[in-house]
């Protein structure tokens, strides 16, 4: 009896100076060791399967399957409208246009490019054009309230910023002790949002977009969960995009309307990038703040203002590795005057 | 007599002088040199301002420069590297293009992150298509691209430097800012799922009460 207890005591003994010696071990080590300690591991990785990826042919057959659906759809309101408006009417032939126009893409990733995007925190002055062009060029559905960029204003201190006391609904920018920082999705290196989805629905493409199959999405929304920039929205209600505004130009994993239910985020424009364009984002900025391009290009860029300027990110601590760079460019845009900016 | 001659001379001289530049504004797409009207209109090497146009060098980015740093004194519409300067209005874009020659005099190095899209904003476009201005969501003015494919896009600058920076007083000023973004999007009416959780407890309870006297009852010798 008596042996038993001693063992029993050796024991706890043994497990105590393990979680000792642990603790120690923890504190002590470098908080960099750690992190590579911590890299996340994903399950492609562990089973030595390749990542999930739709081949070309597959992504090809979606989008034509796509088309036709949405062709489908769209000639239904098109009748609509026209029997609102009328026949003749201006409303009537523009969305007889856009809807003739309808095209969805399956562009497959080029070899050996790596995108990345660069936002200019000097230049922003926080005017949302980008916000709100992204929802235009995205079709996304205005009966949702969903915007994938979202303008942040915080204040500056020096070098740095507080993100502790950033917001959303600033009615006046831009101001001299404040900052704006759009925020969208990182596309990052290590997106934890490809490693919780259970469906393998979305993933990282060759060229460095995540992409989700809004067909293969079951709406778990674990992956928003695991996003630590909110990036990604939910479609709560059935999503209704207006054919008057429809961009028909299109990409199977980017744009194409979106069913109820499905997760959505920013794809860096992949129905205009993938073919050699630029983001609606980039193209609307007045100021110029973005910058887009391939990192393995040293000509492009954002080869240039990375090399010119260095950059941060956001929370570097989430170990996601983002793509998407913030820098302080060399000049600064002027606050705007009492009363408010130029149209 | 004489008046009436004088008045038709002086009528016929007015419309002579002023019908290119009516024709100009009727068709709104020529223009005409600065010289037209100020056929005396200089620049010296020491002249800063302007009070007609408003232009003082005194101040602003371009605060210590003259006129003759980018006007070939002593003529006004030639600027240096040759460039013809017009009015009025709207300019076609490539006129508008040759005045960054102007600009990448000074400032080479901006010049270069233009030319590689890394300053100032960036369009595509596309073999056989166009892009139009329109007004979009919650006010958003937004090029929409008409293409025939959308396949084989071409990235270049936008717009010229004088279409963002006034040459006189080249600090780009700020510009109105659009509405507030949308409130996130609701989760449905949980009400249901309320009720779920009561009828779930309520049977929960009705479970509890219906087993506990059967154990009761088994546990009696």
């Amino acid at each position: 009896m008596s042996g038993s207890r001693r063992v029993d005591e050796k024991r706890r003994n043994l497990l105590k100076a393990g979680v000792f010696a642990a603790g120690i071990s923890f504190i002590g080590v470098s908080r960099s060791t750690l992190m590579s300690m911590l890299k996340p591991v994903s399950l492609s990785e562990v089973l030595g399967v390749p990542p999930r990826r739709e081949t070309e042919e597959t992504l090809a057959r979606k989008a034509e399957w796509k088309e036709e659906r949405i062709k489908e759809w769209c000639s239904r309101k098109v009748e609509e409208i026209c029997r609102e408006y009328g026949e003749g009417s201006e409303e009537c032939a523009e969305a007889r246009r856009r809807c003739e126009a309808v095209k969805v893409k399956a562009t497959p990733a080029r070899q050996g490019v790596a995108f990345a995007m660069a936002l200019d925190v000097n230049k922003c002055i926080g005017c949302r054009r980008c916000a709100y062009a992204c929802v235009m060029e995205n079709n996304v559905a205005r009966n949702n309230g969903i915007e994938w960029i979202k303008v942040l204003e915080a204040p500056r201190e020096g070098e740095a910023i507080d993100f502790l006391h950033a917001k959303l609904d600033y009615t006046d920018a831009p101001k001299e002790d404040m900052v704006y920082v759009p925020v969208a999705c990182m596309h990052c290196e290590n997106p934890p949002c490809v490693m919780a989805c259970p469906v393998r629905a979305t993933w990282r493409e060759p060229d460095g977009i995540v992409v989700v199959d809004y067909e293969r999405c079951i709406g778990c929304r674990y992956c928003m969960t695991a996003c630590p920039y909110g990036a990604r929205h939910f479609n709560w209600g059935v999503p209704e995009p207006s054919v008057l505004e429809l961009n028909p130009n299109m990409h199977i994993l980017g744009n194409v309307p979106r069913q109820v239910h499905v997760v959505e985020k920013c794809t860096w424009c992949i129905h205009r990038t993938r073919d050699g364009g630029i983001p609606a984002c980039v193209e609307v900025c007045p100021v110029g703040a973005r910058v887009f391009g391939d990192l393995n290009d040293p000509e492009s860029p954002i080869r240039r203002v990375l090399e010119e300027y260095g950059a941060f990110v956001l929370k570097p601590e989430a170990g996601t590795r983002p793509r998407f760079f913030y820098f302080f460019g060399p000049a600064r845009t002027p606050a705007a005057k009492e009363g408010g900016g130029e149209k | 007599m004489v008046s009436w001659v004088r008045l038709t001379v002086l009528l016929l001289l007015a419309a002579a002088l002023y019908a290119p530049i009516l024709a100009a504004s009727s068709e709104g797409q020529e223009f005409y040199p600065c010289s037209q009207c100020h056929a005396a209109l200089t620049v010296t090497g020491q002249s800063r301002s302007n009070e007609f146009h408003g232009i003082d060098l005194a101040e602003g980015a371009h605060g210590g420069l003259y006129c003759s740093n980018c006007h070939q004194a002593p003529q006004v519409d030639v600027l240096v590297g040759g460039v013809n300067i017009s009015i009025p209005g709207l300019h076609p874009r490539d006129s508008l293009m040759d005045l960054n020659k102007v600009c990448s005099t000074c400032h080479a190095d901006i010049y270069r992150d233009y030319q590689l899209h890394a300053h100032g904003n960036q369009t595509y476009t596309c073999s056989g298509g166009t892009a139009e201005l329109v007004e979009g969501y919650k006010g958003v003015g937004y090029w929409f691209h008409i293409c025939p494919e959308y396949r084989d896009l071409s990235v270049e600058p936008a717009k010229a430097c004088v279409e963002c920076h006034n040459p006189h007083d080249p600090t780009m000023p700020a510009l109105s800012i659009l509405p507030e973004p949308s409130d996130r999007p609701s989760p449905p009416d949980e009400s249901s799922i309320a009720l779920g959780g009561v009828v779930a407890v309520l049977a929960g309870l009705g479970i509890i009460l219906w087993v506990a006297p059967i154990g009761k009852r088994g546990g009696e010798p």
